[in-house]
């Protein structure tokens, strides 16, 4: 529907963003996939308003139509690189663009209608996808200036790759095909990211179905089948350009999150695990004479353990600290970090993204610390997904990364939760008043209405 | 409305300004290119790449169709309504970056002048006068508000103003040719 105004969502400029008001939902994905629950995945709706009786639970949901979709990450319609020059701010952000990662569908729902019960509006089936681009598994979502940019990891057989870039159109959300017009080397793939201006996409890499959908391999690993490089790409000419490797040793290279101000020219980039001592690292990635390179910024050690271990790790006595994801708060003063192995969230500040500085750390659940709830709930799994408030002074984490590595690392099962962290010039305290208990659900990525740190792309400074 | 098309040199200037105001047509991305290269150079060639583009479009549309337009006004007000009806879903050619060629810049800025039809509108209405005049009044309005835009919203007012300012100019643009068009056509019929 085209409006006569802009959406007053969108925001030129990440300054423009952190003035939004705060949050009142959140839409947070929910599996039952993994669990043994034959139930259909959910979205569900979550009262983040403090000034509202519900504060704090679970006060709608949406079914999915099928069994086994496997809920992960998810976006918006529209967002804010559509004031970008010559895009058009007049598209509603009112859909959520829901892809599965197992059965490689896309939801389009509804959330303007009723924010507390939206609808599915339109299921697009994975044969008319694989058809049109040949690409599976679909994953990362991000609003760009002419279409909805949905990254694959698997190819049309939906086992092996090449995982790439779908585009999606703007308004009819038909799959219009594969982004990539030359993809080079380029064959893992996992989540993406831009800088619109100047015109760059970075991807990187987690691995092909085949190596993570049963589970996390040791046999891909020691094949080499764990991806560990960059990809740049020319973003207009759609173009793979060339690639930055992070090293053999670096492992899983998944969240791409650029700073928001579009005049700096660089992002981070976290790695699962480092093969020769388990420890995961942050990558700051960066344009220096017209190239883009990468440096490591930050590196985190495994910790020893006699504890009882999960058995990919009995044989190391370490629990790693498996960073699975980061985000940038829109200021681009804090970079926020999931050790999902140990059970810790980080708070770095990053004034100088060159030098990241710890300021901050609660543990929640984990491997390592086995910390609960402040409210005295029992933590399972660690945190994982992030999303932090456009305003920065909220964030809000869950719990499972993916189902069957859920049940690797996790065997005594993973209960899916949703807990708020309140943040302060360089701190963090846990809310004791919000604990959502998801049940034998899983919870994965939140995406709160309005926006969060990683759902829009600026143009402006 | 009325009393501008029987000023021929009045409606041109006006046409420019409606143009010059839309942040899709040319000042955003003048204070966009200079936002991410810190060269005036570029910025002002990227401006005048976009002024002499748009006066180039507007000659290739108007002057072959300045005979037709005298004898015909009628067929030109069906045009224009049903340009009007079609450019409300608006044209997206390309996703600009600061790092463009300027000859493409320039290519681009004749499509837009092409296609947004606005040579169609003016044609009828200024073909009793001297043209040329009317085109360079028409350009010249439509850069000075372009220039004025971009430097009032990057020195004075910030980006953020675009929340205001940015009102769907497409929609806008729809309903004055159709209005200029249904114009047109009744003035034929009577």
């Amino acid at each position: 529907m085209v409006k006569a105004r802009p959406d007053p969502t969108l925001y030129p400029s990440p300054r423009d963003a952190m003035r939004a008001p705060p949050e009142d939902l959140a839409y947070v994905a929910a599996l039952y996939v993994g669990t043994g629950v034959e139930k259909r995945d959910f979205i569900a709706v979550v009262d983040v308003d403090p000034k509202s009786d519900t504060y704090s639970r679970i006060v709608g949901t949406v079914e999915m139509p099928y069994i086994g979709d496997e809920l992960h990450h998810f976006g918006w319609n529209a967002c804010s690189s559509a004031y970008c020059p010559n895009a058009k701010p007049f598209l509603e952000r009112r859909y959520l663009v829901v892809p599965t990662l197992r059965s490689s569908r896309i939801y389009i729902i509804d959330t303007k209608e009723d924010p507390r019960n939206p609808r599915i509006v339109k299921t697009v089936e994975p044969e008319e996808v694989v058809a049109r681009s040949g690409y599976t598994k679909f994953h990362t979502v991000h609003c760009g200036p002419d279409a909805i940019y949905i990254s694959a990891l698997g190819g049309p057989d939906g086992v092996e790759g090449p995982g790439g870039i779908l585009v999606l159109d703007h308004d009819t959300f038909a799959p219009l095909g594969k982004w990539e017009l030359m993809r080079g080397p380029q064959y893992y793939a996992y989540d993406f990211w831009w800088n619109i201006p100047q015109g760059v996409l970075i991807s990187s890499e987690w691995t092909v179905p085949r190596c993570y959908e049963n589970g996390f391999s040791m046999e891909c690993l020691s094949r080499g089948e764990y991806g560990h490089r960059l990809h740049v790409w020319d973003l207009n000419k759609r173009r793979h350009m060339y690639s930055v490797d992070l090293g053999e040793e670096n492992r899983m290279v998944l969240e791409v999150r650029p700073l928001h101000d579009p005049t700096k020219l660089m992002g981070f980039v976290n790695v699962v695990v480092n093969v020769k001592d388990l420890s995961s690292s942050i990558w700051l990635w960066f344009q220096e004479d017209g190239k883009w390179r990468a440096e490591k910024v930050i590196e985190i050690g495994a910790q020893p353990s006699e504890g009882p271990l999960p058995p990919p790790l009995r044989d190391f006595k370490m629990v790693p600290p498996l960073v699975t994801d980061i985000d940038v708060s829109i200021d681009d003063r804090y970079l926020y970090v999931s050790l999902w192995g140990i059970g810790e969230l980080r708070q770095y500040d990053i004034s100088d993204p060159f030098r990241p500085r710890l300021a901050s750390t609660v543990k929640l659940g984990g491997i390592y610390h086995g910390a609960a709830h402040p409210s005295g709930a029992k933590l399972t799994g660690a945190p994982q997904m992030i999303s932090v408030s456009r305003d920065g002074k909220r964030v809000y984490v869950t719990n499972s990364l993916y189902s069957t590595w859920d049940n690797q690392f996790y065997p005594e099962g993973i209960r899916g939760w949703l807990v708020k962290v309140d943040v302060g010039d360089g701190t963090m305290t846990v809310d004791k008043n919000f604990f959502v208990d998801f049940g034998e659900a899983r919870a994965h990525q939140v995406r709160l209405r309005g926006g969060d740190a990683s759902t829009d792309s600026y143009c402006y400074p | 409305m009325i009393d501008a098309p029987s000023n021929p040199y009045l409606f041109s200037a006006l046409l420019g300004v409606v143009h010059g105001v839309d942040p899709a047509r040319g000042w955003l991305f003048v204070a966009f290119t200079y936002v991410h290269t810190k060269s005036l150079y570029r910025s002002a060639l990227v401006f005048a790449a976009i002024g002499a583009a748009h006066a180039a479009s507007m000659a290739a549309v108007v002057l072959p169709l300045v005979q037709l337009a005298r004898d015909y006004s009628w067929l030109f007000g069906i045009a224009m309504v049903l340009l009007g009806l079609l450019s409300v879903r608006g044209i997206h050619l390309v996703t600009p970056s600061p790092n463009m060629g300027v000859l493409y810049v320039s290519a681009m800025a004749f499509a837009y002048g092409v296609l947004h039809g606005g040579g169609v509108a003016l044609a009828p209405i200024i073909c009793g006068v001297d043209v040329g005049a009317a085109l360079a009044v028409h350009v010249y309005a439509m850069t000075m508000t372009m220039l004025t835009m971009a430097i009032v919203v990057y020195r004075l007012l910030g980006f953020v103003a675009l929340r205001k300012i940015w009102l769907n100019y497409d929609l806008i643009w729809g309903a004055l040719l159709v209005g200029l068009g249904t114009y047109l056509l009744a003035a034929h019929a009577l």
